[in-house]
């Protein structure tokens, strides 16, 4: 069975079928071919149940969200703000890209949204200022990559319905790993200046009233964070509900920009309604394929098969990580995460892994699938953006943070605390 | 005939559009107004179930929206490399099996209405909802993405016997190459 999906997904993905449709026949192969079962039967009942879920609406209030977001133009104020106070390191605005694509990162579940929203006011400064295209387009789409780990993230909401762990404790998971890579890559970005001066822009300098004044207007970007996070960090709101708020919060930023148009209002909705339905033809698949599988005994499957392969966990785990880092070369992100929920986090589970803190490195794998060519989402995002230039330039400023980010994958095998110290402190 | 065929199927999903935003912005009003109850100490009810079928019913009916604006996720990775007539081949082949898949999902999704219909089920909650009235509207868009499917596979197959390759990879191709969202 484990031949029978790996040869026919890959296949089947290689044919440019849907990703979705994909993964329904191979549920279809599965009830067929492994099951004692008439599983079809059950499809149209899986396919309502799976639709009709409370938790999953989180996924369109988010986007909804992002959606607004980047149509307020709260980018450009968070930006100049950021810049006021980071810019004096050796990297200069590169790290403002870095910073705003973190502070959006923590508003925004969705990596394309943020890489996009920072990319549109950073991407003219660079040419006006003087900088290297590759670094600072490359920080752009690295950066951008932490929308799905710092929570809010659409990614762990699939990853918490597809494994059926909690949502609230995969969002505190991501939180220090989200802020230690961010952190990495500012340390990257100034050692390479370091290094090689002309690669970052003139370190700015500002004086701390400057500073102090910005602050007004990092607050909204704060505050929405706040009531987002917070809310559901402190057991107040279900992750279906911070994100209600979020949206009520995006749409009196937008009021406050004066950017609440009737224009705006139904390009969100356009977007949302497309990503949704998007996302929604994979999940539901997915979580079909999840139930054929089941009920075919993939568990008693997997067992074997590992026994037969004879490795150790922590070998079997790299091979899986491997893996990861090949398919998300050519595999776009979210795609590759649920496709390979069904097989690999059940043989994760069995090896003895915790399922939340695989969620996070399987997080940390995916965001480098975003930056990695020829398929990396966020580098196509920051190239249309720039406008001008190869995309080969992106591609290769974006390598130095790849390198962070396998750091961070080693990081997180040799001391899983890194994810789990977090939800266990505040259990 | 296609175009005035695939200028009805744009009409529809625009009628549609309009029908989503206003379930979405619903949506996020009720669960708004119910948090804010909640802090006065009571409730609206039920928010979480109503979520719950506005989700299924959204996301079915945007799916043959979406697929009309090329939003289903496809790995291009090999299909970039290929001339124009195997593109073609790839993408004939990829909206034949989303037609047949998405018929076969709104076949198996009758009997669910069916049974809800003919013994008048009644969700198990306190609202009670009677499951067909939500589950219709669900089904329906189900079968309106087969039928979106349908369309396109057909409207393409005559494209490319009338020789317009062109206008048929316009319809069932890739959206500027790919720009999916996550």
């Amino acid at each position: 069975m484990m031949t029978y999906l790996v040869v026919g997904l890959l296949g089947m993905l290689a044919l440019t079928i849907p990703v979705g449709i994909v993964l329904f026949l191979l549920g279809f192969g599965v009830s067929n071919f492994f099951s004692a079962f008439p599983l079809m039967k059950a499809l149209g009942r899986m396919v309502w149940s799976t639709s009709n879920s409370s938790s999953l609406i989180a996924i369109p209030f988010f986007i909804l969200l992002g959606e607004i977001l980047v149509r307020s133009g709260i980018a450009k104020t968070t930006y100049s703000a950021l810049d006021r106070w980071v810019s004096w390191l050796p990297g200069g605005l590169v790290h403002a890209n870095i910073a705003t694509a973190t502070m959006f990162s923590a508003t925004s579940g969705s990596s394309v949204a943020t890489a996009a929203s920072v990319s549109t006011v950073a991407m003219p400064q660079a040419k006006a200022l003087g900088y290297d295209p590759r670094l600072f387009s490359g920080a752009i789409a690295a950066g951008g990559t932490l929308g799905i780990m710092i929570p809010p993230s659409i990614n762990l909401i699939v990853y918490g319905f597809l494994t059926q762990s909690s949502i609230p404790q995969l969002f505190l998971a991501g939180l220090v790993p989200g802020i230690l890579l961010a952190l990495g890559f500012m340390v990257v970005t100034a050692l390479i200046c370091m290094i090689n001066p002309s690669l970052g822009g003139q370190r700015r300098h500002f004086s701390w009233s400057e500073r102090l004044a910005s602050l007004k207007d990092l607050l909204p970007i704060l505050l929405l964070f706040v009531a987002i996070v917070g809310s559901i960090y402190y057991g107040i709101a279900t992750p279906t509900e911070a994100a209600a708020v979020g949206v009520g919060g995006a749409v009196l930023i937008a009021l406050s920009f004066g950017k609440f148009t009737w224009e705006m209002v139904t390009q969100s909705v356009v977007g949302t309604v497309k990503i949704t339905s998007m996302i929604m033809l994979i999940v539901i698949g997915a979580s079909f394929l999840n139930f054929t599988l089941a009920s075919a005994g993939l568990g008693t499957k997997l067992d074997d098969f590992l026994t037969g392969l004879g490795l150790t966990p922590l070998t079997t785990l790299l091979v899986i990580v491997l893996m990861y880092v090949v398919l998300g070369m050519f595999i776009e992100t979210l795609s590759l995460m649920v496709v390979t929920i069904p097989i690999v986090v059940p043989l994760v589970a069995a090896l003895g892994f915790d399922v939340i803190w695989f969620g996070i490195l399987m997080i940390v794998l995916v965001e480098m699938a975003l930056i990695t060519p020829p398929v990396g989402l966020n580098l196509y995002v920051v190239q249309s953006a720039r406008g001008e230039g190869r995309i080969g330039q992106v591609m290769i400023g974006a390598l130095p943070y790849v390198l962070v980010m396998l750091v961070m994958v080693a990081a997180l095998i040799a001391m899983p605390e890194i994810a789990l110290w977090l939800p266990s402190s505040l259990q | 005939m296609i175009d005035a065929v695939l200028r009805g199927v744009k009409a529809v999903n625009r009628v549609t559009l309009i029908g989503l935003g206003i379930l979405l912005w619903g949506g996020v009003m009720i669960v708004l107004v119910d948090i804010t109850l909640r802090l006065f100490g009571t409730s609206l009810g039920g928010t979480d179930e109503i979520s719950g079928y506005l989700m299924a019913i959204m996301a079915a009916w945007g799916m043959g929206y979406t697929l009309t604006v090329l939003g289903h996720i496809r790995i291009e990775a090999l299909r970039d490399r290929l001339g124009d007539n195997l593109k073609l081949a790839l993408d004939v082949l990829a909206i034949a099996s989303v037609a047949v898949v998405v018929t076969l999902i709104a076949v198996k999704g009758w009997p669910v209405l069916e049974r809800s219909w003919v013994s008048d089920s009644r969700a198990n909650t306190p609202l009670e909802t009677l499951l067909w009235t939500v589950q219709l509207p669900w089904l329906l868009g189900w079968a309106w993405f087969a039928l979106v499917a349908w369309v396109q596979f057909l409207a393409a197959l005559v494209l490319i016997v009338q020789g317009k390759k062109a206008r048929a990879l316009e319809l069932i191709g890739t959206a500027n190459e790919g720009q999916p969202q996550s």
